[in-house]
């Protein structure tokens, strides 16, 4: 899995800087500035490359009774089997230039795919996709058998 | 008063970790660590992840403890080599031999640039590399090629140094002990031991004649180096193969045959590749498999006629895997070696080698189709029971596919 993306503070656009949900999730990455998206920072959020534009979206869902999928990611086959049709998740890409699992921080190339599923309020939430993991990304992790789906990139 | 002939020796600093950051500026600044084929290794490490206590060849996992804040890079052998051949053309702007010793270090003939001295002209050559190839390199000029990796190694990171006179030879080799000569660690450095040789100047100034009975004619030709002398010569050239194998880790262990199959047939692909390519047929084929438990073992075929055909190596090699397997036990590593290699124009048909057009042209459709579309667009379908491997592009292009270099 993917627990969480580091993009350099260069990299969002001014608007976006001076969310004050970024609050807090600005670090010092070896004296390089950049923002950390983690699963476990309250509340969950990722930049979305969507229709465009870069957006804040709130990520997955930590409620295992709501009516959105439970959790940060979805695997890629659960979308191709059409489990979420209803729900039409429209394809988005949510750059990053670092990827982390298990304190494994690994180089993204351009950013993970993701969906957008809307729920009952409309509101959009983002999810990652996952597909079994390579032996490689097996290996790089610790044994995780699922992986971020990257964006021209395989690990 | 004429400027004394010397080897000039280029070595990129911490070259796969610095390849990246080409093409990824941004990563200059961090810790990185370049992971192996399987992804469990640190492979190449920058010196900000050096600071760190990290070792190549850690595993991630430890490393990752010393550095939290490293970041991890897949190795990408594809990029490795089109920035070392853009580092061997610039060196080629500067000497007119220059030979490609590994994807990382060169040796060449030195010329001192114009109106400058070589301390002036190893800076100049380390200066522009970074500037066009965008990659830091240590540079050295010396008599010999021994002495120059030798002080390229003390100047490391990205230093220059031109060492013309014997007395700044000497000053130098004796801080260094006799285990930075590559060629001499462990066993040869006991056998040196009694005779009171630590450093590489003990070494320079022992007897030629009691290095030569310890150390051979190897050691003996780095003594003559060591004292200024020359020996091997600027090869601007690779000499050619005496054998060519392919090979290497299965990516986990394996432990169904049919799956050991798959990638026997893999490599004895690759290895065709490599004898089409040097234009030579093999006599011999050995398979090598390690299989951890069992012990590692290797199963030899003479072939009947030198061949570079697929379905006789492949028989062949089947019956070689036979030899090396345990039934029952699980490999971790494999290699098809190819010997007794017989030059074009040096093969002669044998009663048991007859001309096979079909298979011939059949080889030479799968050869044409893989150089327009894509190496291993067309393979074997026995290498379908290690598909998996094939799924992953970087798999396409390894360090020993980068040809011409003379070390691994």
């Amino acid at each position: 899995m993917c627990t969480g993306i580091a993009l350099a503070v260069t990299e969002l656009p001014l608007d976006l800087t001076s969310d004050p949900r970024l609050a807090g999730r600005e670090y010092d990455h070896a004296g390089e500035r950049e923002y950390r998206f983690l699963w476990w920072q309250k509340p969950p959020l990722l930049p979305v490359l969507w229709d465009g534009r870069l957006y804040l979206l709130p990520w997955g869902s930590q409620n295992r009774r709501g009516p959105l999928p439970y959790g940060p990611w979805i695997p890629q086959e659960k979308i191709d089997e059409g489990a979420f049709a209803g729900a039409v998740p429209e394809p988005v890409v949510i750059p990053a230039q670092f990827g982390h699992h298990k304190g494994t921080w690994y180089l993204i190339s351009e950013g993970v795919r993701g969906v957008v599923i809307r729920g009952p309020d409309r509101r959009p939430v983002v999810y990652m996709l996952t597909t079994p993991s390579t032996n490689y990304y097996k290996n790089m992790t610790e044994h995780e058998a699922w992986m971020p789906m990257l964006v021209g990139q395989v690990i | 008063m004429a400027m004394p002939h010397l080897i000039g020796f280029g070595d990129a600093d911490s070259f796969y970790a610095s390849a990246e950051a080409v093409r990824r500026p941004w990563l200059a600044n961090l810790p990185v660590g370049v992971l192996g084929n399987q992804g469990a290794c640190v492979i190449a490490r920058n010196y900000k992840m050096k600071k760190f206590g990290v070792n190549v060849g850690e595993p991630i996992w430890e490393a990752k403890v010393k550095c939290p804040d490293g970041v991890y890079v897949k190795r990408d052998f594809r990029w490795y080599e089109t920035i070392s051949r853009k580092m061997h053309g610039k060196i080629g702007d500067h000497s007119p031999a220059v030979e490609y010793y590994s994807i990382d270090e060169f040796f060449w003939q030195a010329i001192p640039e114009r109106g400058m001295s070589y301390q002036q002209s190893a800076e100049t050559i380390r200066g522009e590399m970074k500037r066009t190839v965008g990659v830091p390199m240590t540079v050295a000029f010396a008599r010999t090629r021994t002495l120059a990796k030798l002080f390229a190694d003390t100047a490391k990171p990205f230093g220059a140094k031109a060492v013309l006179d014997r007395d700044h030879e000497r000053e130098l080799l004796g801080k260094l002990p006799v285990t930075e000569i590559a060629g001499i660690a462990g066993k040869r450095a006991r056998r040196l031991e009694p005779y009171g040789i630590r450093t590489c100047l003990d070494l320079a100034d022992a007897k030629g004649p009691l290095i030569r009975q310890v150390l051979t004619v190897t050691g003996y030709d780095l003594w003559h180096e060591l004292n200024g002398v020359p020996v091997t010569p600027i090869r601007t050239s690779r000499t050619p193969h005496k054998m060519l194998s392919r090979g290497g880790s299965l990516a986990g262990r394996v432990k169904d045959p049919w799956s050991l199959y798959g990638w026997l047939v893999r490599n004895v692909e690759r290895l065709i590749e490599e004898l089409h390519y040097h234009e030579v047929r093999t006599s011999e084929l050995v398979v090598y498999l390690a299989q951890p438990g069992a012990g590692s073992f290797a199963g030899v075929v003479s072939l009947g006629a030198p061949t570079d055909r697929f379905d006789a190596l492949v028989a062949a090699a089947r019956v070689a895997l036979k030899k090396a397997y345990k039934p029952g036990a699980t490999a971790t590593h494999m290699h098809v070696l190819a010997s007794k290699l017989v030059r074009g124009g040096g093969w002669q048909q044998s009663l048991f080698d007859p001309p096979n057009p079909r298979l011939d042209t059949v080889a030479a459709v799968k050869r044409e189709i893989n150089d327009r579309y894509g190496r291993f667009a067309l393979r074997s379908g026995a290498t379908l029971f290690a598909n998996a491997f094939y799924e992953d592009p970087a798999n396409e292009h390894e360090i020993c596919d980068v040809r011409g270099k003379f070390c691994f």
